[in-house]
């Protein structure tokens, strides 16, 4: 009962977290010079762990993918199936996972430390709104950012199923040529939307939770934690409602799937 | 004038300040002691707003301190400055960055070329050394963050200053200014001023009126004079320096 009230609280809390910043980004009052060091800050550093990863993905992709095709005698459908896979669900959730990680802890851990030393009602109380100031630069780096990164994530997962392609034995130009007869634009349109309502989530679950940290340094700890968990209890639940949309829409317009 | 009436606050089931009435008369230097954990943070974030009390009202400047009403609060907060228990430095910014945020943040300074004179002054006014310019916060010792708090809350010439233990983890010499700064703002400012404290030899050399609380109530209210005789077992305790452990 205690958990679920608390639950529902920090849900709310997000979403008005989110209005907030949406509200105050209409009327302007977003510094983008603040943003663009925000994204250096957060984003850039994490750009070789996103390549490292996103080859691997990529890699760990075709793989799995050619074994079972194998069995099939279908290995000439191998470019098609694997990129679709990573670019519709493997890559966008794993590729946030990383970033959650990353991102969603150095956020959270910051602000948290912010909050509980008082530095955000040292704001207030100076005469800013510390929404305004810290937490509405950091949401845009922090999606900004997370989009590219997954953007920049998946191309390289593609690039890493095409060399992982040559060394178990698959044409590389095969592949490549195969990937257009299975990945269409709509398997592109929902790896783009699945990456900005993933840099969304990461943004908003990580700025709430170092926020609304209480009680020094044993509270960052616990909005730390807690902003881990909820990245990728969030990530899960709008990948599969997103990956539902897609497939009712398939369903009902002939559109949007392989 | 800050006037705080019949004002109660528990955290969950623990009172902390349980009916408390006083007054800071304009000009006033007013020190609040007592033992630590007492709720004397509590009480000030209660002034400016940033916590709610249970019960009770307080009112600054004839303006009464409603954290629902955010523009109302704004409006008392402009009129306030806290320094904080600890430093509460932006990290993220610089000394200079620091000192200059309340007057951009409320638009004091209008011609931007004077805000590095306002910071330079405010500098000189706690003793820092101007070579922390641009010096990060934790590239400081405490006392010096502790020092660019100070100077980061006057920068903004409240109407109503109140200082959170100012003089603790603080070096003689920095005490020793900051004794003679409280007297400055007084004598020269009319300040206002509200200082939480156990520092009883501050509150003895600065203070117009002193009160004490304890478990919640204030159990002393009067001249520093009339302290020093004062029969009030916890008066005896802070003058003597020892706890009998009561
Ligand atoms: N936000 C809070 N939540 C719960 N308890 C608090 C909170 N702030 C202060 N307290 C409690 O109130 C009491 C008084 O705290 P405080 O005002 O910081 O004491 P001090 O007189 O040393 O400044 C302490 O017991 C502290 O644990
Ligand atoms: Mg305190």
């Amino acid at each position: 009962m205690e958990n679920s009230r608390k639950w529902v609280k920090s849900f709310g809390g997000m979403i008005l977290l989110f209005l907030q910043c949406l509200s105050l980004t209409f009327k302007g009052k977003t510094r983008w010079k603040e943003v663009i060091e925000q994204i250096f800050q957060v984003g850039v550093r994490s750009l070789g762990m996103t390549i490292t990863a996103g080859l691997f993905v990529g890699a760990i992709m075709a793989l799995q993918i050619d074994i079972q095709l194998k069995d099939f005698g279908a290995e000439s459908f191998l470019g098609g199936l694997s990129t679709s896979t990573t670019l519709r669900n493997v890559g966008p959730v794993l590729i946030a996972f990383l970033l959650s990680g990353k991102v969603g802890a150095y956020t959270s851990a910051e602000l948290g430390t912010m909050e509980v030393t008082e530095q955000l009602n040292a704001i207030k109380l100076l005469g800013a709104d510390p929404i305004e100031y810290i937490i509405l630069p950091r949401i845009w780096a922090v999606v900004i950012s997370s989009f590219l990164l997954l953007i920049v994530g998946l191309m390289v997962t593609i690039f890493g199923g095409v060399m992982f392609a040559e060394v178990i034995g698959v044409n590389a130009l095969s592949y490549v040529e195969n990937i257009p007869r299975i990945v269409t634009e709509w398997s592109i349109v929902l790896s783009v939307v699945k990456s900005f309502v993933f840099g969304v989530l990461i943004a908003v679950i990580s700025c709430y939770k170092g926020y609304s940290a209480r009680g020094g340094s044993v509270g960052v700890g616990a909005a730390v934690q807690s902003c881990a968990v909820t990245n990728l209890m969030f990530i899960i639940l709008f990948d599969f409602l997103l990956s539902m949309t897609a497939s009712v829409f398939q369903d009902l317009f002939g559109v949007g799937y392989l | 004038m800050i006037v705080v009436s019949k004002i109660t606050k528990s955290f969950g089931s623990r009172l902390v300040l349980d009916d408390i009435s006083f007054e800071a008369r304009p000009g006033e230097s007013l020190f609040i002691l007592g033992k630590s954990g007492v709720g004397k943070s509590v009480l000030l974030k209660l002034i400016v707003g940033l916590i709610a009390s249970d019960q009770g009202s307080i009112s600054v400047g004839g303006q009464k301190v409603d954290v629902e009403n955010p523009r109302l609060l704004a409006q008392v907060r402009r009129k306030c400055g806290l320094v904080f228990q600890f430093p509460a430095l932006l990290d993220s910014a610089t000394v200079f960055e620091n000192i200059a945020f309340g007057l951009r943040a409320r638009g004091l300074v209008e011609d931007p070329n004077l805000i590095e004179p306002r910071v330079f002054e405010q500098m000189r006014t706690v003793d820092l050394d101007t070579s922390f310019l641009n010096s990060y916060p934790n590239q400081l010792s405490y006392v010096a963050q502790k020092k660019v708090s100070i100077a980061r809350t006057l920068a903004v010439s409240p109407d109503y200053l109140l200082f959170d233990e100012p003089t603790t983890g603080m070096d003689p010499v920095a005490t020793a200014v900051l004794n003679e700064l409280l007297k400055k703002l007084k004598r020269e400012l009319n300040v206002t001023t509200i200082v939480v404290s156990h520092d009883i030899k501050s509150a003895l050399a600065c203070a117009d009126r002193l009160i004490l609380i304890d478990h919640g109530k204030i159990v002393f209210d009067g001249e520093p004079k009339n302290f020093k005789s004062s029969n009030v077992p916890l008066a005896i305790d802070f003058r003597e320096g020892v706890s009998l452990g009561k």
